[in-house]
């Protein structure tokens, strides 16, 4: 067969932990600055996605089945280019001439939906690498 | 494991009769020593394949995963006990052979 | 071989397919957020074909050629979001149990025509 016995499957969920990882921190680094006006750089906090792709795995040689088996990478943690949310709030320090203040544009919601998702994906990748494992045990035990 | 054909003895006198068909000798004789030697050349081989099933899979070649060394370990143990089974009965019949008063 | 080991390589074909089948199964696990992912499953050729499993017992298999597995892209279940990802994960989870639960029985299976065998061989000891 053209996988390294477990040890595939289990990189393959590796990687999903991996790139859910990224996307609950890059969802907890957009709440934490959901009010920040002024980062680095200038200007109010620009929320980041993250963008998610197949890879190939490592160690499955180049069969048609191995085309079917798929990790995860993040590609780019991308910014997002919508327009920052504008406060009406003369007083703040932060104020245009017009008396508005230029709040980044995260939607708490959005990013606690994210991060529960991302969670739910986290755990579902730990399953899968548990299964792995017990399978490989069960394997040991052939003949004990 | 297969067991041959039972032949009739042909005694001295009836072999000379023409015209009787004879009834062939199978050329397969049961024999432990020949069934032995087959159990030896099994065993040798089994141990020899887990054996490189063991190596490759430390190797972390693909293709040997747990399951298939496990598995080719077993053969070799079943085969080598069979082999052992083997002689172990053809020595104690040599044994009771060697011990019978005549 | 003098000692009859083809049924043992039977479970060991099996072996290897819930194995393969599980590592497909974690790539669609794993791209469950990716765009455009489609889940992926492997099939057995001839799977369950008589003919076929004859052929398999006949001789030495040490293991099923790699074209005896045949991928499938499931477009079962509907696209899950707006990204053209159409991995369920309830689905997946519950295939990947259940081929777990197959790779246990033929471990299982293994074991015990193991055990018979080598009683046999050892004459009972």
């Amino acid at each position: 067969m053209s996988t390294m016995d477990f040890f595939t499957a289990m990189e393959v969920s590796a990687s999903g932990l991996s790139a859910e990882r990224t996307r609950m921190n890059v969802a907890a680094s957009n709440l934490a600055n959901a009010q920040t006006t002024q980062a680095a750089g200038g200007g109010p906090y620009k929320r980041r996605d993250v963008v998610m792709q197949s890879v190939d795995v490592p160690g499955v040689q180049g069969t048609p089945f191995a085309q079917a088996v798929k990790g995860v990478a993040v590609s780019q943690i991308s910014q997002d280019t919508a327009q920052p949310r504008l406060e009406y709030d003369p007083g703040h320090p932060q104020a245009n001439a017009q008396g508005y203040v230029a709040y980044p544009n995260v939607n708490p919601v959005e990013e606690m939906v994210d991060m529960i998702t991302a969670s739910r994906a986290y755990e579902a990748g730990i399953t899968t690498m548990t299964t792995a494992v017990n399978m490989a045990e069960r394997a040991l035990g052939i003949g004990r | 494991m297969s067991i041959a054909p039972i032949t009739p003895p042909m005694s001295p006198e009836l072999a000379g009769i023409t015209g009787v068909t004879g009834i062939e000798r199978p050329t397969a004789k049961p024999d432990l020593a020949g069934t032995f030697r087959a159990a030896l050349e099994d065993a040798h081989g089994a141990e020899h394949r887990a054996t490189d099933a063991a190596e490759q899979f430390a190797r972390g070649d693909t293709g040997m995963g747990i399951h298939e060394v496990v598995i080719a370990s077993e053969k070799a143990n079943i085969a080598i006990r069979y082999a052992t089974t083997l002689k172990n009965k053809a020595l104690e019949a040599y044994r009771e052979l060697m011990n019978t008063q005549v | 071989m003098a000692v009859d080991l083809s049924t043992v390589d039977t479970l060991q074909a099996a072996l290897t397919y819930h194995r393969e089948r599980h590592a497909v199964l974690a790539g669609n696990v794993a791209n469950l957020d990716t765009p455009g992912y489609r889940p992926v499953d492997l099939e057995r050729r001839n799977a369950g074909d008589p003919a076929a499993l004859a052929m398999t017992q006949d001789g030495h298999v040490a293991g099923p050629a790699t074209s005896d597995f045949v991928t499938s892209f499931d477009d079962g279940g509907a696209l899950q979001g707006t990204d053209g990802n159409a991995v369920s994960l309830e689905r997946e989870l519950s295939k990947i149990d259940a081929n777990r639960a197959r790779y246990a029985t033929s471990a299982e299976l293994v074991s015990r025509r193991l055990a018979l065998l080598r009683y046999a061989a050892g004459d009972g000891t």
